[in-house]
């Protein structure tokens, strides 16, 4: 049945090679697709305010700021990794932005500050991981703590507000339309969608994440792939975190609890497994789309706050459920 | 020992314990250019090991490593891979989540030089069809070189990719650690041919195996290993799978009665390198 749509959508996208189409167009990718435009298009008719200028543009600049890093937690994933201190290093950068600017540094200098932050706390991460060999769930969870610890102490729970131009159009400005956020999110999509499916680098992380011990054998340095993933796993995270500051108007010592659990659900949404080895940028960012429009809708239809978080819980295991029997009808074959 | 040519790649004196556990005591092994050497024992004889410690995934705890007659020290499996000697692991080594391909260039990938080279962009077409010129090549039939990942494959297709890999690869020798042990029929007659070929070019290959009737189709040589010992060292003209068995199981009255037993209508086969010579 999803071979069908499956095979038909590859055969108008790719018609020389199925394989790649298949890789492109996942079956869980064609699902998430018929179940956006579904939903974008109940929500549009039922849902007054939803389908306004202005409403795209506080929703898509706000999933564009966990686009960027779902984007690069699906490399994460995919190289057999994980990293939730995406949240505490996105709000800490911010904060080393914010203060920079506050201190008369300029905005590259600041914004500089920021991604070197976030290199700092990948690099911690994978010191932690691929050096100690520490499970990626605690080494990351420990440095979340920390990391936000030290965003508390650092202003005392205090917000810094920002009035750099640059930095706020970040969160704000449009171009033609269309937030600034949401072309830096595809362009980094595109980024990664290219190094993964071009590039050594992304042949490594998918063997690394299938078999790390073959692909060692195979003298393929994989600690240094390793390393790599979680360098930019953690600069993505301080760039969502200046777009997060943009959006805010201010650094939020406070802000992104729980990000790192959004992002998680919208790359296992999209189709990429926890163990490694394979997954879809594509469907990353339908997942991406999906819960941005979830969470826009429910605004939409004035259900409380909650309901977001009760819908996205029940749309995640419905999604792995899904999967799980297709996987198993797959196996049985 | 042989001495009709120069050995390409040779362990002299190489020993290995795990604790108290003597895997391999001092054992000399050498492989030529062109001959394919059967490397055979019982488990725990140290096939494994002699294999894994010239491959680069052990350090032997005595010994010397000669490649081309000069002393070199393998202490990974770069260093072995850098000198053309490739290895086919009994677990394969595949990544069973990337394809034929992907798994033929894995760590040796071939990219687009001039601007791009510092991108690392892969050249991917050339690599398809090199992997299915390669598989043409030796017979192997598979679904496709591209796009199905190798854990989708039968056993014995994906022991046929491993062999095709470390093959392409192999420059001077090539190891092959129970190679046929999960093929069907017709691809251990293709593996065998494959193995021919392979020696035919030039490379030593040397296959870890029990099956006998193999072995004796296409070794040149027989190496025997018993409990971490070299017991036998030999042509494999006119050796019977009889013979061998009994130079693997150790023929040996004081510490098998039993066995002893069974054999005593035979006693001229005592067992030993020098009877078979």
């Amino acid at each position: 049945m999803s071979g069908t749509l499956e095979g038909r959508l590859a055969a108008s996208s790719v018609p020389a090679r199925p394989s790649i189409a298949r890789r492109v167009l996942g079956s869980q990718s064609s699902g998430l697709l018929a179940a956006n435009v579904a939903l974008f298009v109940a929500l549009a008719i039922g849902a007054p305010g939803f389908f306004s200028s202005a409403n795209f543009e506080s929703t898509a600049t706000l999933a564009a700021y966990t686009g960027v890093m779902s984007a690069v937690a699906t490399l994460v994933l995919i190289s057999g990794g994980l990293d939730l201190s995406v949240g505490a290093v996105a709000v800490f950068a911010g904060q080393g932005c914010a203060i920079a600017l506050e201190n008369g540094w300029s905005t590259w200098a600041a914004i500089g500050a920021a991604l070197a932050i976030g290199a700092g706390a990948g690099a911690v991460n994978a010191g932690f991981i691929v050096g100690l060999g520490i499970n990626p769930l605690i080494a990351t969870i420990g440095t979340a703590f920390v990391l936000r610890g030290i965003a508390l102490g650092w202003t005392d729970g205090s917000s810094t507000i920002i009035e750099d131009q640059t930095i706020l159009d970040l969160g704000a400005a449009t171009w033609l339309g269309i937030p600034e956020a949401t072309f830096i999110m595809l362009c980094v999509f595109a980024a990664v969608g290219f190094v993964l499916r071009f590039t050594r680098l992304g042949s490594n992380f998918l063997a690394a994440g299938s078999n790390a011990i073959a692909t060692r054998r195979a003298g393929v340095p994989v600690w240094r792939t390793l390393t790599t993933v979680y360098l930019f796993s953690g600069v993505s995270a301080a760039f969502a975190g200046l777009m997060l500051i943009g959006f805010q108007g201010a650094s939020i010592p406070y802000a992104a609890v729980g990000i790192e659990l959004t992002v998680l659900s919208a790359v296992v949404l999209g189709g990429t497994g926890l163990v490694g080895g394979s997954g879809s940028v594509l469907g990353t960012l339908l997942g991406v789309v999906l819960l941005a429009i979830v969470a826009s809708g429910l605004t939409a239809l004035s259900a409380p706050a909650y309901w977001a978080l009760i819908v996205t819980g029940v749309v995640l295991i419905l999604a792995m459920a899904i999967d799980d029997v297709r996987h198993r009808r797959g196996a049985l074959r | 020992m042989s001495d009709k040519s120069t050995a390409v790649f040779e362990g002299r004196g190489l020993s290995k314990h795990y604790g108290p556990v003597v895997a391999l005591d001092n054992v000399d092994f050498a492989i030529h250019p062109g001959e394919v050497v059967a490397l055979v024992g019982d488990n725990g004889a140290g096939k494994s090991t002699l294999v894994k410690i010239l491959a680069g995934a052990v350090l032997p705890d005595e010994g010397d490593i000669f490649f081309r007659g000069d002393k070199v020290s393998i202490s990974n499996p770069h260093d072995a891979r850098e000198r053309g000697i490739e290895t086919v692991y009994q677990d394969l080594a595949l990544v069973p989540a990337r394809d034929t391909t992907a798994n033929m260039f894995l760590g040796r990938e071939l990219l687009y030089g001039g601007v791009l080279r510092p991108l690392c962009i892969l050249k991917r077409r050339a690599m398809v069809k090199f992997t299915e010129d390669r598989l043409r090549e030796l017979g192997i039939t598979l679904p496709s070189a591209t796009g199905v990942p190798v854990e989708r494959l039968s056993g014995g297709q994906r022991q046929a990719v491993a062999v095709a890999r470390a093959s392409a690869w192999a420059k001077n020798v090539l190891f092959m650690d129970e190679p046929t042990a999960a093929l069907g029929v017709q691809q251990t007659t293709a593996v065998l041919e494959l193995v021919k070929k392979v020696a035919a070019q030039g490379i030593g290959v040397v296959l870890i195996t029990h099956i006998m009737p193999h072995v004796m189709d296409v070794a040149d040589r027989l190496v025997v290993l018993r409990h971490g010992h070299k017991v036998a060292d030999i042509p494999s003209d006119g050796v019977t799978t009889d013979q061998l068995v009994r130079l693997i199981v150790g023929f040996d009255p004081e510490d098998n009665p039993q066995l002893a037993h069974g054999r005593d209508a035979e006693p001229a086969g005592a067992p030993g390198s020098e009877a078979l010579r």
